[in-house]
């Protein structure tokens, strides 16, 4: 425990110091403006969901904007690590991992709040946390910020023996609960909001997280001398119509300013992150 | 004659067949070519829009994941696909991130920008790239290269295969067309040597089989026509057989008359429409001894002043023009006229007028000179005639007037009935001279009886019976005593001997011997017996000599020497129907020596041998002054 304090700490000062992480290598003028998102979802469903601001930002800083993602949180997180975004969307627990360990500088987040879920098939039978001990539950990946939930959640409920299950998207994890191919699954309540109602509509929310740090936006620091640019073309385009109509339809209420303790509290959870990177997982 | 296959009918058919089946084949071939290879081109770019949305729909998320692993693999079980010859993914910088089928130490191939099946790709290969889009971000290029080889192979077998199906269908055709030429046109071919054999005038044969097609109908014409030309040939053959005899017989007919015109001693000259002068016998030259070139082509009145100016100015030449009226005024139907100079020749002229376009007058010339001649000669013979007997006969009519009206003494009586009786006999012997000349110019010696006899015997015979003149001397014979033949009328050749022997003794008043001489001249064919009766007479000038055998001609003017007159004539003309000759020698005052030769046959050796004076040959008889044959 102490040393996670101590770890904390220095994550909370090495920023302030500029000593956190090494300077991030400067990209190359012509390079695309790359913005990684975590894949809380399938790739073509992030791409397609950030289009209006990779197009706003185009317009804004004058430079092509490409949005990219990774096969799973935990690549991700290393990609994060390697400083391969130039604008990195993701939880709050790898945010704060690369607010600690990149150097990444926390921008903003959306207005509503986050939140996970435990999922299980509406007509199962499932209706305690121990009624899954045995069974299969699916997870986003070992990395992601509802898989870190719903595992705690597992083991604050004392459900032994569980088998988990990695997939690549939350669709896909809609999909197996409704095939019966597992007893529970964890994702994001937006992501669950989101699925296709007849699978939405299949489902049942068996647990429900406090409201976390969801995405937030962290800008590489090597952008940092251009941070109030980016930032106010970020504030520029929630202001647009389009902004309006992509929060509008994820539900994801705005942009508002994030509290440094917002990332702190994800210390936890990236810790874990962090580890499974040691891990190579 | 056979023809080269090129220059048939058939041939020329069959090439044109084979031609336009060649194009459409080569068309054929060619539009197969290129459907095949728009289809396969198609198919190939059907291919690349199926594959490649697939390709990036199943490239979009590991590309947005940057998950190249992912996309390696992708790129590698995609390559498996058949057709496609490599694959390879750029991200949005351009930066290959996945590769498969194509070296990654190489730089990928330059896309096409069209679909070319012909390029310089080898193995041939469609290049092309596709964006790799989500939205409206660009996650990276899919670049793939088509492989067309497979293309490139159907086409070439398609080609092959193409060529050598066309190339059966063509020996095919070659052999069915040639086949079906051969029906169509072998019936052309007989028409043709049917035709060959009209042309050379042979006969045909076989007619060229007929029917209802067009060959058929062909052949009926044909035959139609090879009738009529047998029958046009006929006529004309009938035609050049007339014509030939037409020409045959005109020009035996021309012949006959060139013939008739060159014999004839007639001269024409004709005129044509434009009264120029076409043609003129050749006695018509003779006649005016004029050239062709001197009357051929003159008109009328050039022709008729040069005739004119030849002719003499008591016989004028009037013109053709005025021939008829002159003719008229001489109250004869043809004109005469006289030619000038040596010759004074007199030529009858006539002319006849035609209707004909080539002739339109013909002028007829005869040369009546001779005639002309004999005209004169017996008008002077029947005044000499009727001056000779009229003498005695004036003598008798006296003398017997006298003796009716008078009384005489019976010896005066007895002298005017011996002068009436001597003057008959003068008048007598003038009738029987007569008698004998017109009967030899009219029998011309049909009446003389030859035989072969003896001269020398002969002329004895006549002097024996000639009556020698009181106080006269016989004459003497002189020459070989062998006989002397010849071929002749006793009594005719006799009959001049007398007048020759008489004349001598009448013509040689003061008395002179009178000799006779026989000899033979030449050898062989050429041998002659010459006969010559000399006197020392009163002789004749050479006018008078020339003259003496004219009838009625008298050299004694004075009336003195009895005599008719004839003798000479006489002897002339026996002489000339026996193919002898006659000379006279004569000189005034001293004698005539008067000559005939006559043909001898061949006369016994002994006879040629020596004459009765002793000379083997006498001189022959060639000097006479004159020569009467």
């Amino acid at each position: 425990m102490r040393s996670r304090l101590r770890v904390l700490a220095l994550s909370l000062l090495m920023p302030a110091l500029g000593l956190a992480a090494p300077a991030p290598p400067a990209a190359p003028a012509s390079a695309p403006f790359r913005i990684g998102v975590a894949p809380h979802s399938s790739a073509r469903v992030i791409i397609e969901m950030y289009q209006p601001l990779r197009q706003h930002l185009e317009q804004a800083l004058h430079r092509p904007v490409e949005i990219v993602t990774a096969p799973d949180f935990t690549e991700f997180a290393r990609r994060g690590m390697a400083q391969a975004y130039d604008i990195a969307i993701t939880t709050g627990h790898q945010a704060r991992l690369l607010q600690t360990d990149a150097g990444h500088l926390p921008l903003l987040t959306y207005k509503a709040d986050f939140k996970a879920v435990a999922l299980v098939l509406g007509q199962s039978r499932f209706r305690e946390p121990k009624e899954l001990a045995g069974g299969t539950v699916i997870g986003l990946s070992g990395s992601s910020l509802v898989t870190l939930w719903g595992q705690q959640w597992l083991h604050r409920n004392s459900v032994g023996e569980v088998t988990m299950r990695y997939v690549s998207a939350s669709d896909s994890v809609g999909q197996l609960l409704v095939k019966g191919e597992a007893s529970a699954g964890f994702m994001s309540l937006a992501n669950f909001q989101n699925l296709a109602p007849p699978v939405r509509d299949q489902l049942r929310v068996l647990a429900e997280s406090l409201p976390m740090a969801g995405r937030v936006y962290l800008l590489n620091a090597r952008h940092r001398k251009e941070q109030e640019a980016i930032s106010a073309a970020l504030w520029a385009f929630a202001e647009t119509p389009d902004a309006k109509q992509y929060f509008a339809r994820y539900k994801l209420g705005g942009y508002r300013t994030l509290e440094p303790r917002e990332l702190v509290a994800m210390e936890p959870y990236a810790n874990d992150v962090r580890l499974a990177l040691k891990q190579g997982k | 004659m056979r023809l080269a296959p090129w220059r048939t009918l058939r041939g020329r058919l069959v090439a044109a067949a084979l031609l336009v089946e060649l194009v459409m084949l080569a068309i054929l071939v060619g539009n197969s070519q290129r459907l095949l290879r728009n289809a396969m081109g198609e198919q190939a770019r059907d291919q690349a829009e199926q594959i490649a949305p697939v390709l990036t729909a199943a490239l979009v998320a590991p590309l947005a994941q940057s998950d190249y692993a992912t996309v390696q693999a992708v790129l590698q079980e995609s390559h498996a696909i058949r057709g496609i010859d490599y694959l390879a993914v750029t991200d949005a910088s351009g930066a290959i991130v996945a590769i498969s089928g194509w070296p990654a130490n190489m730089p990928l191939p330059t896309v096409d920008a069209a679909f070319n099946l012909d390029d310089d790709d080898d193995p041939p290969r469609y290049d092309l790239a596709l964006p790799i889009k989500l939205s409206a971000q660009r996650l990276g290029t899919l670049q793939m290269g088509l492989a067309l080889g497979h293309i490139v192979v159907a086409r070439k077998n398609l080609l092959t295969q193409g060529m050598l199906i066309a190339g059966g269908e063509l020996l095919l055709s070659v052999g069915l067309l040639s086949f079906l030429g051969y029906l169509i046109t072998r019936q052309l071919t007989r028409l043709t040597k049917a035709s060959l054999a009209v042309a050379e005038g042979r006969p045909v044969l076989k007619a060229a089989p007929e029917g209802p097609d067009d060959v058929g109908r062909l052949g009926a014409a044909f035959n139609a026509m090879q009738r009529a030309i047998a029958e046009r040939v006929q006529q004309l053959t009938q035609a050049r057989d007339e014509n030939a005899r037409i020409a045959e017989s005109l020009r035996e007919s021309t012949a006959q008359l060139n013939a008739i015109f060159e014999l004839s001693p007639d001269g024409f000259v004709s005129f044509d429409a434009k009264g120029h002068i076409t043609y003129a016998s050749p006695a018509f030259f003779r006649m005016l001894g004029w050239a062709p070139g001197q009357v051929i082509g003159l008109d009328e009145p050039a022709f008729s002043a040069r005739l004119a100016n030849a002719c003499t100015e008591t016989a004028q030449f009037p013109g053709v023009a005025g021939l008829p009226q002159a003719a008229e005024a001489a109250g004869r139907k043809r004109q005469l006229i006289e030619l000038a100079g040596s010759s004074k020749r007199v030529l009858e002229v006539g002319l006849r007028r035609s209707d004909a376009e080539a002739v339109s007058q013909i002028l007829f010339f005869r040369d009546v000179t001779h005639e002309t001649e004999v005209d004169r000669m017996k008008s002077e013979f029947l005044s000499h005639a009727a001056h000779e007997l009229r003498t005695p006969m004036a003598s008798i009519a006296g003398f017997a007037e006298l003796l009716a009206t008078r009384k005489f003494t019976d010896e005066r009586r007895q002298d005017v009935v011996g002068i009436i009786r001597r003057q008959s006999s003068v008048m007598v012997s003038i009738i029987n001279e007569l008698l004998d000349l017109v009967r030899i110019d009219d029998r011309r010696g049909q009446d003389f009886e030859f035989t072969q006899l003896d001269l020398r015997a002969l002329v004895q015979e006549v002097l024996t019976d000639f009556g020698v003149p009181d106080g006269r001397e016989p004459a003497t014979l002189h020459g070989p005593p062998t006989a002397l033949p010849v071929r002749a009328d006793p009594q005719k050749l006799a009959q001049a001997v007398r007048n020759i022997v008489s004349n001598a003794y009448k013509y040689s008043p003061g008395g002179g011997p009178v000799t006779i001489t026989l000899q033979r001249e030449g050898d062989g064919a050429e041998a002659r017996a010459a006969l010559q009766v000399t006197d020392c007479g009163i002789g004749m000038t050479p006018e008078q000599a020339a003259r003496v055998c004219e009838r009625f001609y008298r050299a004694d003017a004075s009336g003195n020497i009895p005599g008719t007159g004839l003798g000479m004539a006489i002897v002339k003309e026996i002489v000339t129907l026996h193919g002898g000759e006659m000379g006279i020698a004569s000189t005034a005052g001293v004698g005539t020596s008067v000559s005939l030769w006559l043909p001898s046959p061949e006369a016994p050796a002994a006879a040629r041998a020596s004459t009765d004076d002793g000379h083997a040959t006498a001189e022959p008889l060639a000097t006479m002054s004159v020569s009467l044959s």
